[in-house]
């Protein structure tokens, strides 16, 4: 404990302020950043001064009565302890002390303390505190301005200009106060700010002409940098080192506060800060010494990326001075505390940024692998960000793409708007867009078909998608497609002459009354028939799926339809009796032969898969809009599981207990392709064991639909 | 047996075909021509113009519609019955567009052909 006796206030002095007692509150109030207390022998408080009031936040009644260490830091108690057993010994003796002081709302201020044993002086009879508030000072920088060596080249951190201006003006003034000239290069609101406390320390700043030169950082900057380079050195040397060598005149020392590096670096301009930085050096070198000092705020270095730029930074500096966060902190024991804390944080922080680093990698490299074109684009349709899979699959350049000429609406024939609006609507509500096709339009002028999914970045109007060029694909199913007609071309022309060559052979017969070789040849017939059946249905297949099926268009009256379909098919069968059940009296638009198609094939399914029952109904409806028929069988059903599969190509129901049933898994899936081309839809009502309805719709000819039949090819 | 027989030219690339329809148009009392060649159909003269002709969509190296086309534009062939056949049945459209009577797929029934043979032959 340091017990000096800087200020003593002796007992006359005391005797007189308690003598007048109305003079006395009156100058303590004066002078607020005194505390006055006064204490009994036990170090109970008699009284304080209001003065604490804007100090501490207490109110003196409050207190007034309690012992003095509920005032005092805990840490400090044992020192208020030795003074007061000290000064207790001795009548007259004064000790002053350093304390940090409890304000009500918790927090600490420092106070310089210094106490008086006067509790033998009559009409007196206490011990007297002064308690004088110091805590800017304490948390001020730690260096000393006075004992800083001229050639010193220091840097501040700051967080709060507060705090810059506090340090800076502590350092100008005691270089004013010691006859030092002292360059300000700053911004104005700096300049503004540091004038303003000088002069409220008492500085008369227009008295002290060419001591004090103040001069603006942006302006001065512009007399030494190279439009899009870096400072120049020569000039620098001129326009500076001439300003400290005026400055410097009469053998005065110099200090000089710049914040033209700061200025480069806030631009984004840091090899010029850094390469200025440098410049400053030499120029301590070159010319007569000054001490010189910069400053930084903390707020431009927010991000991993600056570390090494940081450090640089201090490197080229004598001394760094932390920013206020740190400086705030006054004992050793806090501030080491302090840096375990930042060094804990540090070493998390990196492996964070590791970490993310590793993850953003495997993204990039995802990215940049070029298996499949991948974008970033916003919702108004402009690609952000694409590799080169996607700009090589649309033939653009990334210049190109980083002008932001990619569009949504550029890359998208017309026909295609419609799908990368739904993709878009869906976006915003369940954000994804699902997978879809659709061709992209090459910079060239050519279609490439593309799948795609692109899915919402979380809490942004932008979205990353995936696309992969399908051209390949598409080229295969077209000449699958073309193969398969050929084949089933090629396939008719034999059964043409098989057919033939069967109806003359009958014709023959017929005359001859071979009624046996007659039967074998009906049956023979039969067969051919589903043969070509099957060849149809393939070719329809194949049709279908390049949407080249072709549809007649005509009104036609559906419950004839259905009764001419269900005599014909009657007649195929002995097992099963057909039933129809009500009637629409409708008709409706479209290819009559494809509905009676659908038909049959319905009822040749029911027929197919009711092999023990001997009954198949037919139900005509309507509501307001559709016809309705529904075709029921009691057969072995069809299980859940399978429902929604069976309108799939190719789809058979395979059940290792069940037999298996002949057929190529296709009519289902042309039967409801037809119904679907025609407006309506195709469903299935079932339970396994328990047969099977089926019902599709179709939609009513309204009044306004045209009169003439015609035909039209899709596609 | 009709006292004039009426002359049936048919079309096709495909020999069996052609053999079979040559034996049933005879076994109906027509006066049957065939060819595979499509040259042939367009070289027909004044005096041997059939009654009705019989052609496939598709014939080796050209098009039976065109050889349609080209039929019916021409004064002396257009009030020829032409009925085209097809292994795709989807062909209708475009071979009645083509100017020809009537259309039957292949595979046809032998009642179907006759019936619109009967229709169209005068």
């Amino acid at each position: 404990m340091a017990i000096t006796s800087k200020r003593t206030y002796t007992s006359p002095e005391a005797k007189d302020i308690l003598k007048h007692n109305a003079q006395q509150s009156h100058r303590l109030t004066e002078n607020s950043s005194d505390i006055m207390l006064l204490l009994d022998a036990n170090g109970m408080m008699t009284y304080i001064s209001p003065s604490i009031i804007p100090l501490l936040g207490y109110i003196p009644e409050e207190i007034v009565g309690n012992h003095a260490r509920v005032l005092v830091h805990p840490d400090d108690l044992a020192t208020l302890q030795r003074m007061l057993a000290a000064i207790g010994e001795i009548p007259g003796r004064s000790l002053s002390a350093e304390y940090r002081l409890c304000c009500k709302d918790g927090s600490w201020r420092w106070f310089e303390g210094s106490a008086t044993n006067l509790l033998q002086v009559p009409e007196m009879g206490a011990i007297i505190g002064y308690f004088r508030d110091i805590t800017k000072q304490k948390l001020a920088p730690r260096l000393q301005w006075s004992e800083m060596h001229v050639s010193d080249h220091f840097v501040q951190f700051y967080e709060t200009d507060d705090f810059l201006l506090d340090s800076l003006s502590e350092f100008i003034a005691t270089g004013l106060e010691t006859g030092d000239a002292c360059i300000i290069i700053a911004t104005s609101a700096h300049r503004q700010g540091l004038e303003e406390r000088l002069q409220a320390e008492g500085l008369d700043l227009t008295q002290i002409h060419g001591q004090y030169i103040p001069l603006d950082a942006g302006e001065t900057l512009a007399q030494f940098m190279v439009d899009g380079e870096g400072p120049d050195p020569d000039r620098f040397t001129q326009v500076i080192g001439n300003l400290i060598m005026q400055a410097s005149k009469g053998q005065r020392r110099v200090r000089a506060f710049g914040e033209m590096v700061a200025l480069l670096w806030a631009e984004g301009n840091r090899l010029a800060a850094i390469c200025l930085e440098e410049l400053w050096n030499e120029l301590q070198n070159k010319i007569a010494p000054f001490s010189l000092f910069c400053a930084y705020s903390m707020h431009n270095f927010a991000g991993e990326v600056y570390g090494d730029q940081f450090s640089e930074i201090c490197l080229r500096h004598s001394h760094v001075i932390p920013d206020e966060s740190y400086i705030a902190l006054a004992s050793p024991d806090e501030r080491l505390l302090a840096i375990s804390l930042l060094q804990q944080k540090a070493n998390s922080l990196q492996a964070e940024v590791a970490q993310r680093k590793r993850l953003e990698a495997k993204f990039q490299y995802l990215f940049d692998s070029n298996l499949i074109g991948v974008f970033i684009s916003d919702f108004a349709g402009t690609f952000l960000e694409a590799n080169d899979a996607f700009l090589d699959l649309l033939g653009y350049t990334r210049e190109e793409l980083l002008a932001g000429t990619i569009k949504r609406d550029n890359i998208t024939p017309p026909e295609f708007l419609y799908l990368s609006q739904n993709a878009l609507k869906s976006l915003q509500e369940s954000g994804s867009s699902g997978t879809y096709e659709k061709e992209y339009l090459h910079k060239s002028g050519k279609l490439i078909p593309v799948l795609i999914a692109v899915t919402r970045i979380e809490q942004t109007e932008t979205c990353i998608g995936f696309v992969l060029d399908i051209s390949e694909r598409k080229e295969l199913d077209k000449r699958k497609d073309e193969f398969i007609s050929m084949a089933s071309h090629e396939l008719k022309t034999p059964v043409t002459s098989l057919k033939g060559f069967l109806g003359l052979l009958q014709r023959l017969l017929a005359t001859r009354g071979e009624e046996k070789a007659l039967h074998y040849l009906a049956r023979m017939d039969t067969q051919i028939n589903k043969l070509t059946k099957l060849i149809n249905d393939l070719l329809d297949l194949s049709k279908i799926q390049t949407g080249k099926l072709a549809y007649r268009e005509e009104r036609f009256d559906i419950d004839a339809l259905v009764q001419e379909i269900m005599e014909n098919v009657q007649e195929t069968t002995q097992t099963h009796h057909l039933h129809l059940e009500g009637q629409t009296r409708a008709e409706v638009f479209g290819d009559r032969d494809r509905i009676g198609q659908v038909l049959i094939n319905l009822l040749n399914n029911a027929i197919k898969y009711s092999p023990r029952a001997d009954t198949v109904l037919v139900r005509l409806a309507k509501d307001q809009n559709n016809i309705i028929v529904s075709v029921q069988d009691f057969g072995i059903g069809i299980a859940e599981e399978h429902q929604h599969k069976i309108f799939e190509r190719f789809y058979q129901v395979t059940d290792p207990e069940e037999k298996t049933y002949p057929g190529l898994g296709i009519g289902l899936n042309i039967s409801c392709e037809i119904v679907k081309r025609h407006g309506g839809w195709m469903w299935v009502e079932s339970q396994k064991g328990k047969g099977a309805t089926f019902h599709f719709t179709l939609p009513l000819v309204r009044q306004d639909m045209r009169q003439a039949p015609c035909t039209s090819e899709q596609g | 047996m009709q006292s004039k027989q009426k002359k049936i030219l048919v079309v096709d690339d495909e020999p069996d075909i052609l053999e079979f329809l040559q034996e049933l148009l005879k076994l109906e009392g027509y006066d049957v021509a065939t060819t595979d060649k499509a040259e042939y159909v367009e070289k027909l003269h004044n005096d041997n113009l059939p009654d009705l002709i019989l052609l496939d969509v598709l014939l080796s190296g050209k098009d039976g519609r065109e050889i349609v086309k080209h039929l019916k534009s021409q004064e002396e062939t257009r009030s020829i019955p032409m009925i085209m056949f097809s292994a795709h049945p989807s062909a209708e459209v475009t071979v009645l567009a083509a100017g020809a009577d009537d259309f039957v797929a292949k595979p046809f029934e032998i009642a179907e052909i006759l019936e619109k043979i009967a229709e169209h032959i005068k």
